[in-house]
């Protein structure tokens, strides 16, 4: 399948006559949307001239780079999403973003032993659909998390005085957290194939590749997915709770217009 | 056994504790007596604060301890959709005890409660947030008491209650508990029977 710009065209045609009719619902809803697409189209068409780029005529280092650029716009999202841009909270969903990429990417680049796996074609979508398809996850997980720390403050207090460790007070939120955040892939898997076609298979299928090549691939990008969500969701709310609680267990003053 | 506290940005800075000392403290709305308790009870500016208790110094290794020795009560109980049971359960896994010692404690609550004149009902259906103010003070006035701990940082512990249960609830206190405390309280009469059993007003600072 290929498309021109007339097609694209058509297809935002539709989408912004669903948006007018949401604008009678929720202005400042139709309002998000229209920019999302517009950052959409703009972004999109960027990548195509820097994935050429890449792909082409760069050298491999930029790859590095490019995994960089995508590992801060993704911790800065998810940090952001929480309604506090603080500094503290985007450093700590890199960390986690990082290290929980590097968990499983470091593994599967040994298993494969092949240098073509490193070279930017393969190794940037991969990441970028691992690094995509967490973010949601994450972002609901660190979101629900620092709103609900605000909102249950007097009961992790309260277990705090009886003797309870921060991480003790906290089990039932971090279970809680975690269940929300795999809540988006364990869906996905359970109604893959049955009710939705995953992106990656659907691209596949459309440029005329092998449906099983593409399901393969599809289920190493679910399974590492579910990984990188878990170990990232996990490695913040262990990082939060350094940054929410200080070295005696109590919890840190709240913060004006912050979480804490 | 002496509690020696110091924090420089608390409204009373110093303050020691001695014996099985006990004081009132009763100070205009606003004053801070709440965040003075957690000061106190290192659930604020802990990093802030020296405490020395058993003669040691409290430090992160042994604020635990310290803790679990000096109850603070919140002046509004936690009130969540969590069964007593459950509630219980896990406060009780906290305090180490064993599940026989649990159920032992747990009908010791009931009974005292119903001592007041209170049916809670059935734990392990009812939740923290079914009880009425005044029910969920006494249950957690109870269960802290029951706990005998060294001291207890009480704050408004009575305020939700009628005066009637109020004052059963006191005496009940005075009588079973035995270590220090702080009692916070703004209600004139209750205050005055304090005095009468020995209470002394904690004097604030100029």
């Amino acid at each position: 399948m290929t498309a021109s710009w007339g097609d694209v065209g058509f297809c935002w045609l539709a989408m912004a006559f669903h948006a007018l009719l949401c604008y009678r619902v929720d202005p400042s809803l139709s309002r998000d949307w229209f920019i999302s697409a517009l950052r959409a189209g703009l972004q999109l068409f960027a990548l195509s001239f820097v994935l050429v780029f890449l792909f082409k005529d760069a050298n491999a280092l930029w790859v590095p780079v490019a995994l960089t650029v995508m590992l801060l716009t993704s911790a800065y999202t998810a940090a952001a999403r929480t309604g506090v841009k603080r500094s503290a909270l985007i450093a700590d969903c890199l960390t986690g973003l990082l290290v929980s990429t590097l968990l499983v990417m470091v593994p599967l680049m040994l298993w494969y032993g092949d240098r073509r796996f490193f070279s930017g074609p393969v190794v940037i979508p991969f990441v970028g659909i691992l690094l995509g398809n967490s973010l949601s996850g994450l972002c609901l997980g660190v979101a629900q998390w620092e709103r609900e720390l605000k909102q249950r403050r007097p009961e992790i207090e309260y277990w705090v005085s009886l003797g309870a460790t921060p991480r003790e007070a906290t089990r039932d939120l971090e279970a809680s957290v975690l269940r929300t955040a795999m809540t988006v892939v364990i869906n996905a898997m359970a109604v893959s194939g049955i009710v939705s076609i995953p992106g990656q298979v659907t691209g596949q299928l459309l440029a005329g590749g092998s449906p099983v090549e593409a399901v393969k691939v599809q289920l190493m990008l679910l399974f590492l997915m579910s990984c990188v969500i878990f170990a990232s969701t996990w490695i913040v709310l262990r990082l939060g709770v350094r940054r929410h609680f200080d070295s005696f267990g109590a919890m840190r003053p709240l913060i004006v217009g912050g979480a804490t | 056994m002496t509690l020696s506290f110091h924090n420089p940005v608390a409204r009373i800075p110093t303050w020691e504790i001695h014996g099985r000392q006990r004081w009132l403290l009763d100070a205009p709305t606003g004053w801070g007596k709440s965040v003075w308790l957690k000061q106190l009870a290192l659930l604020r500016d802990a990093e802030s604060t020296t405490l020395s208790w058993r003669g040691k110094t409290v430090t992160p290794d042994n604020a635990r301890s310290f803790r679990q020795s000096w109850r603070y009560l919140a002046q509004t109980p936690l009130r969540t959709s969590q069964t007593i049971a459950a509630h219980l359960d896990r406060h009780y896994r906290f305090r180490g005890l064993t599940p026989e010692e649990a159920v032992r404690r747990t009908e010791e609550i009931r009974a005292t409660l119903a001592g007041f004149g209170l049916k809670p009902g059935d734990f392990a259906r009812l939740t923290l947030a079914d009880l009425s103010g005044g029910e969920l003070q006494a249950f957690s006035l109870v269960s802290a008491v029951l706990d005998a701990p060294e001291g207890l940082l009480l704050d408004e512990p009575t305020a939700a209650m009628d005066a009637v249960l109020a004052q059963k609830v006191e005496s009940w206190l005075l009588e079973k508990f035995t270590g220090s405390c702080i009692w916070v309280t703004h209600d004139e009469a209750q205050r005055a029977r304090l005095e009468g059993h020995g209470l002394a007003r904690l004097p604030l600072p100029a």
